[in-house]
């Protein structure tokens, strides 16, 4: 409820009724003025007559200090009044839309419904609105002295909705940060979101992972309950542009923006039982070389999850296993310069440092640990499904969750990265430990397309772990 | 002596005759000046109520 100035009409009982109010005064005073003048005039006429006019001259003479007097009187009476009815319904509409407005934010907190710019990735409150009629820009639509329920738009006269509850949300709105003004969609305003980064080094196949999860989760979302839709059209295009990619064989261009734009997926449960819009996060791997590279990526302050993606042949002993085959291989896998426990410290000091994670405190959100590109060589069988599978086999009353996470968590640390696996039980609450290849196969000179395997399960388990009531039965818990 | 009589007679007519104008006076002199009074109160009230007339809008202005 600011005082910054409104295209809009201000409530009459907020402004324009005393500016009435003080010029009626005015009037009324320049009238009296007139009459009594006028009234002294002709007692002062009178008063050379006769000794009739001169009763005459008092009786005006009396008449105009009685204009004076009860002037003063009626101005002293009905301005009371008119201030007293004023008020009244300043008041009555005063508390009419803090109702509405206290409702509204209740609401929108008790849905946990948000506003997220997916550019500059500014999570606020309000976004700014569009008026359809002349397209100003309405910065405080929310009930106010504007209006309860409808805001007038002072250019044209248009009425806006001033409340969630009669479609706010249906007008073109835009980002209220001042350098950045993107265009929101409606799934960007007031919808539950879920964000959820791909951090990792460069080249340990973030965008393909991205582009294969959100392939394998359009194919499996009927099968969960979910109807998946394209908030933008740029995702959309993103996406099949990717797909396109992928299908002939080719891996997703390398990832130039430091600062990656939201990819955003909304996903309807079948029914009309809500949606929730996913906000995943591609950041180039550079951004993890440094230390600063993640200041500016403010969605790490609302986070309902992580993936944290590993190259294996960033890992020297896995280097050292597979020193005959690396060799020929190497233009193929691609493996990341930078370590993963590099990458893993810089996120936790970003958090830190810039997004209010305490440095003694533990990471409440799930954490899906993920080893990618275990397509290549025998991988699979060490650590891949198939060593899930055949551990669950050899103990069939064991979770096979737990199985897996154990079977990454002791290669990991054979590998040489107990202290990767210390930091991420030391630090976070909910990690799970997962196996993936997200193009299928090691990429080659031929055009047979990729087919991510294993992408869709982290993802999955950080949703339902995130907002377990609307992914029930999505993932692993 | 008979015009001494009417000369006494026409002067107690004048003195009654003032006398009953000044009583008249006296007595409607309050009601007088109250007529003017409530006479300017109605100015007052029908100033006060141009103004209020032509001043309070509360309609919304047409943009």
């Amino acid at each position: 409820m600011s005082s910054m100035q409104e295209p809009a009409v201000k409530s009459y009982f907020f402004g324009k009724g005393y500016r009435d109010l003080q010029a009626t005064i005015a009037e009324s005073w320049s009238r009296n003025l007139v009459s009594a003048r006028q009234e002294l005039a002709a007692a002062g006429r009178l008063w050379s007559g006769t000794y009739l006019a001169k009763g005459g001259a008092i009786l005006r003479a009396t008449a105009g200090l009685s204009v004076i007097l009860f002037g003063t009187a009626f101005f002293l009476i009905f301005s009371t009044l008119h201030v007293a009815v004023l008020l009244a319904f300043f008041l009555l509409i005063y508390l009419g839309f803090t109702v509405v407005y206290l409702i509204e934010r209740g609401y929108l907190a008790w849905r946990k419904l948000s506003t997220v710019c997916p550019e500059c990735h500014e999570k606020s409150a309000l976004p700014e609105y569009f008026c359809p009629g002349c397209g100003e820009i309405h910065r405080r639509l929310i009930p106010s002295q504007y209006g309860i329920l409808h805001h007038t738009c002072s250019k044209c006269g248009a009425k806006l909705p001033a409340t969630f509850f009669l479609q706010r949300g249906k007008l073109q709105a835009r980002c209220p940060n001042p350098d950045c003004g993107y265009l929101l969609k409606a799934g960007h305003v007031e919808s539950r979101k879920i964000f959820v980064p791909i951090f990792g080094g460069p080249s340990v196949g973030k965008s393909a992972y991205l582009f294969a999860a959100v392939q394998d989760l359009a194919i499996e979302a009927p099968r969960l309950g979910f109807g998946p839709f394209f908030v933008d059209a740029h995702s959309e295009g993103e996406f099949e542009r990717a797909r396109q990619e992928l299908g002939r064989g080719r891996p997703p261009a390398k990832t130039l923006a430091s600062l990656p734009r939201a990819f955003n997926l909304e996903l309807r449960r079948a029914g009309g039982q809500g949606s929730r819009v996913l906000y995943l996060y591609d950041p180039a791997g550079e951004a993890f070389g440094e230390t600063e590279g993640l200041i500016l990526h403010k969605y790490q302050g609302y986070l309902s999850g992580l993936i944290f993606l590993i190259d294996p042949f960033t890992i020297p002993a896995v280097q050292l296993e597979y020193q005959d085959r690396l060799p020929g291989a190497r233009e193929a896998l691609k493996p990341s310069a930078l370590p993963a426990e590099d990458a893993l410290a810089r996120i936790f000091i970003s958090l830190e440092e810039h997004f209010g994670q305490s440095k003694t405190a533990r990471l409440k959100l799930p954490v899906a640990v993920v080893i990618n590109k275990v397509d290549a060589f025998n991988l699979e069988d060490r650590i891949g499904e198939r060593a899930v599978r055949t551990r669950a086999a050899a103990n069939p009353t064991t979770d096979p969750d737990t199985l897996r996470d154990e079977l990454i968590q002791s290669q990991l640390v054979r590998w040489d990265q107990g202290d990767l696996v210390q930091q991420l039980e030391a630090r976070c609450t909910r990690v799970r430990y997962y196996t993936c290849s997200s193009l299928g196969r090691m990429p080659d000179t031929t055009a047979r397309a990729f087919a991510g395997r294993g992408v869709l399960e982290p993802l999955l388990w950080i949703l339902g772990a995130a907002d377990g009531r609307f992914f029930q039965g999505g993932g692993r818990a | 002596m008979l015009q001494l009589i009417i000369a006494c007679l026409g002067l107690i007519l004048i003195l009654w005759i003032v006398y009953m104008i000044g009583l008249l006076v006296y007595h409607a002199a309050p009601y007088l000046l109250s007529a003017a009074a409530i006479y300017g109160a109605g100015i007052a009230l029908r100033n006060y109520g141009l103004a209020f007339a032509n001043n309070i809008k509360p309609r919304r202005p047409a943009p």
